[in-house]
Formats: structure tokens, C-alpha cells, sequence
């Protein structure tokens, strides 16, 4: 039993360490918001916003043309 | 999103003393990208063995994502970039976007020149500028309640430099002969679109208050991954690393113009910033006319040309200048400035962005609760690599055989550290780079 409570508290303790050094670094897109809402809350909202937000549609379709037209001109 | 974004970004407009300056600022790193983006092309003309443009194109990509990692580790360090990108994560997306925009369209601008050549290709592709400034008023307010004056000097400003272009770019190609198709048109008005579209991901990260130097380095992802793609899809792969091969010797000078325009980049990203980008775009357009003082002062181009030639070129610079000058003279004003405002207000409550931190960064300046940006041990790894794998590329290039004229060059280099360090401390002690 002791040697398995051990090996939890070792898990845990890799795990915060994870948690609070490594995965901001590689994944700042989830750990930067301060806000109350879930992760998933957030990152829903947010493709939401992008996706209602007329900003990504012009660029995205004139890449779009773009991307067309290289493919004519070829 | 977030109830901190609720609040609003409302107060007092920006004091009259420090909206000037900033607008001062902007006009500033407007003219220095010009003259940067302009000295890009010197490196390039020092090639001359038969690779494909396509090639010399994604060798210069390279550079450039050398230097847009290296530049803001060196000048903030990277712990900036990642704070900013956690204020504003969204963000990655547009600069990956407008990388993969600036990539297609300069695939384009070659089909342009080979179809119909440079003097009909720029002024087409110039436009960009014309519609940066219709993207500006459309989406981010700008010009709104700048009066007539105003409008007439960015406007007419912005027409007057298209036909100084437009003599440059006849004067600067009058010799080659090329078959004019309506293919090259296309590609070159794709161009220009492209190009003008791409500074609504820039306006819209600056307006959230994204510091451009965090920017830069998510947008050359785009850039870099596009090209790449590109120059696959029409070389194949085999013959595309045969190229690289036999292009080996020239790699460091193609890489180098790559390092330069991104210098120069940068500060037409930090105009675009403090002036918007329907000024800010027409002010560094003006690197034409300063790659034509290298192609015709250093390089020697257009000797033994006709008078008519030379009229072109006085008369072209005169008209860029006529324009420059009208669009420097139109900084926005503190009504237009409400309702940039107004545009940062929608970002801030959009995407949940803390308001306290778009105010500040749109002022430009830290927000209170932000680290002092700060250097790491990769920071230093990423400039050492850069630098060294540059020094590698340098230790196998050849020297090419070429008359230059050194004085003209000493000069000229001179001029752009000039504006370099000028412009770079007038940022640092207005802004610290933010």
C-alpha cells in the first residue's frame, strides 16, 4: 500500500510539474486567458468568434482566389 | 468572452501630445521600411547563374524566417512573444493567413513580370496600397471624420505615388522585351489584391495590441509552409533540391536580401501600427524608388539610356515624393482616432481581450500587469543559430564579378544605418518596442 501511495504522490508531483512548466510553453493558447470558463468553453467560443468574424472570411476567400488563380495561370 | 473584456476601452482620447508623436513615429518607420524593403533587392542582383524564380523566391523565405525569429529574440526576447500570444492566441491564425497571402502573391508577381513585364506588373500590383486603404475604412475606421483635407492627402497622396510607380517601373524596364498577355494582368492585379488584403490581419493584430515583433514570427509559419508548398508542387521535389544544390554558392545572398527586407518589414509593421495601414502602406511603397537608386546608382543600371528615360525616372521620383510628403502631412486626427477607438473596442470584446491591455499597447506601452520583456537562454541559442547557419552559407558563396560602384554604396548603406538606428531609437524611447 505504501509503495503505491508513492508512486501516486511521485505522478502527481510529475504531473504539476508538467502542468505548470512544460505544457504553457507548448501550449500557451490554452493556459494565457484569465477567465472562469472551461478550457473547452473557451476554446469553442473563441472558433465561434472567428467563425462569425467577417476579418477571417475576406482574407481566407481572396487566399482562396489567389491559390485559383495560380492554379489557371499554371 | 471574459468579464474583464467587458469593460470598455472608453476615456479620454489619446493626449494630444502623445497621439502626435506616435503619428510622427509611424510616418517615421514608414519611410525607413521604404528605404530597407528598397536595399532587399541589392543582394539579389548579385545572382546571376539560371535558377527559377520560384527557387530564389523560397531561398529568400528562408532567410527571412531566419530573421523573424532571431530579430525579436534579439530586440524583446521570446518570453514577450509567447505573453502576447497568450493574451491573444486568435491571433496565431491571422498571421499564419497573412503568410500564406504574402506567399501566393509573390508567386504571382513572377508570372506577372514574365508575361508582361515590370512596367505594366507594378503599377498593377501597386494598387494593393488603394485597397489597404479601402480594407482601413471598411473594417478598422479608418479616415472616418479625418475631413476632406485629410482624405484628399491620403487619397490623392496614395494616386499621385501609383503614377510616380507607374514612370519608375516603365523607365526601370525599358529594355526588356516581353509578350504581353491578359494572363500576366491577372496575375499581376491578383497581386496586388493579395498584398492589399494581407494588412487586414496586421491591423487587426495591432488594433488587439499584439506587439509586431510577436507577430512576425507566427506569420512567417505561413509564409515559409506556402512558399515551401508552392515551389513543390511546381518544381517537384527532386528537381527542386537539384536546384538548391546547384544554386549553393548564391544561397547566402539571396538569404541575406531575405534578413534585410524583413528589417525593413518590421517597420512597416510598426507603421502600420501607429498610422494605419491606408498611410502606412503608400509610405513604404517608396522602397521602389530606393531600389531604383541602388539599381541605378551602384549598379550601374540604365547607362547610356535616353533623356526620355532619365525624365521618366526624375519625374516618377518627384511624383512618389509629391505623394509621400501629402501622405505624411495627413496624420490622422483626435475624431479619427475616436473611432479607431471604437475598432479596437470590437477586438477587445470580441475575442476577450483584456481591455486595460489593448489600451495600453494601442498607446504603445506595456499594460500594468505585464512582465518586463526579458531574454532567455534560447533566445540566445535561436540568434547564435541563425548567425551561425548564415556564417555557413557565407564560408561557401561565391563572389560574384560585378563593377560596382562603391562610393554611391557606401553612401547609401550609410544612409539606411542612418535611419536604422534613428528611427530604432525614436521606438525605444517612445514605445520600447510595443
Amino acid at each position: 500500500m505504501g509503495g503505491r501511495r508513492a508512486a501516486t504522490r511521485i505522478f502527481e508531483d510529475v504531473w504539476k510539474v508538467l502542468r505548470s512548466a512544460i505544457m504553457p510553453a507548448i501550449h500557451p493558447l490554452l493556459w494565457g486567458c484569465k477567465t472562469r470558463m472551461s478550457r473547452s468553453e473557451i476554446r469553442r467560443s473563441r472558433a465561434v468568434s472567428i467563425l462569425g468574424d467577417v476579418h477571417f472570411w475576406v482574407p481566407t476567400i481572396v487566399l482562396l482566389g489567389g491559390l485559383l488563380l495560380l492554379r489557371f495561370l499554371h | 468572452m471574459s468579464a474583464e473584456s467587458a469593460s470598455s476601452l472608453a476615456g479620454p482620447i489619446l493626449n494630444l501630445g502623445r497621439h502626435r508623436r506616435l503619428q510622427r513615429l509611424g510616418v517615421l518607420c514608414g519611410f525607413t521600411a521604404g528605404a530597407w524593403l528598397g536595399a532587399a533587392e541589392a543582394p539579389t542582383k548579385l545572382v546571376s547563374i539560371g535558377i527559377s524564380p520560384i527557387v530564389i523566391s523560397l531561398i529568400m523565405v528562408n532567410g527571412v524566417f531566419l530573421a523573424r525569429w532571431s530579430l525579436p529574440a534579439l530586440v524583446l526576447g521570446t518570453t514577450s512573444v509567447r505573453a502576447d500570444v497568450a493574451r491573444a492566441p486568435h491571433l496565431v491564425l491571422w498571421a499564419l493567413l497573412a503568410g500564406c497571402l504574402w506567399a501566393v502573391a509573390n508567386t504571382l508577381t513572377i508570372f506577372a513580370i514574365r508575361d508582361v513585364g515590370l512596367s505594366i506588373a507594378f503599377p498593377l500590383w501597386n494598387s494593393n496600397s488603394l485597397l489597404g486603404i479601402f480594407w482601413g475604412f471598411l473594417f478598422f475606421k479608418e479616415l472616418r471624420d479625418a475631413g476632406w483635407r485629410r482624405w484628399f492627402g491620403v487619397l490623392g497622396g496614395t494616386l499621385v505615388m501609383c503614377v510616380g510607380a507607374a514612370a519608375l517601373a516603365i523607365a526601370s524596364a525599358s529594355q526588356s522585351a516581353t509578350t504581353h498577355s491578359w494572363n500576366g494582368v491577372w496575375a499581376a492585379l491578383g497581386a496586388g489584391v493579395l498584398w492589399g488584403t494581407m494588412y487586414i490581419p496586421y491591423r487587426k493584430a495591432y488594433l488587439t495590441g499584439m506587439n509586431p515583433l510577436s507577430f512576425v514570427t507566427f506569420f512567417t509559419f505561413g509564409e515559409l509552409g506556402m512558399m515551401s508548398a508552392l515551389a513543390v508542387v511546381y518544381n517537384g521535389v527532386a528537381p527542386l533540391w537539384h536546384e538548391l544544390v546547384l544554386a549553393r554558392e548564391v544561397i547566402f545572398w539571396l538569404m541575406l536580401g531575405g534578413f534585410i527586407w524583413v528589417v525593413g518589414d518590421l517597420f512597416q509593421q510598426f507603421a502600420a501600427k501607429y498610422v494605419g495601414i491606408g498611410r502606412g502602406i503608400p509610405l513604404s511603397n517608396t522602397n521602389q524608388l530606393w531600389g531604383l537608386l541602388w539599381g541605378i546608382l551602384v549598379f550601374g543600371e540604365l547607362h547610356g539610356k535616353s533623356h526620355t528615360t532619365y525624365l521618366q525616372v526624375i519625374g516618377g521620383s518627384l511624383l512618389m515624393m509629391l505623394g509621400v510628403g501629402a501622405i505624411a502631412l495627413s496624420s490622422a486626427t483626435g475624431q479619427e482616432q475616436k473611432h479607431w477607438k471604437e475598432a479596437a473596442e470590437r477586438e477587445s470584446a470580441r475575442y476577450g481581450v483584456s481591455a486595460e491591455y489593448v489600451a495600453a499597447r494601442f498607446e504603445g506601452r506595456q499594460a500594468a500587469d505585464e512582465a518586463e520583456p526579458r531574454r532567455t537562454v534560447w533566445d540566445w541559442v535561436l540568434i547564435f543559430s541563425a548567425t551561425a547557419i548564415l556564417a555557413a552559407f557565407a564560408s561557401i558563396a561565391r563572389i560574384p564579378q560585378l563593377s560596382l560602384h562603391w562610393g554611391p554604396m557606401v553612401l547609401l548603406a550609410a544612409a539606411m544605418l542612418f535611419l536604422l538606428l534613428f528611427c530604432g531609437r525614436e521606438l525605444w524611447r517612445t514605445t520600447r518596442f510595443h
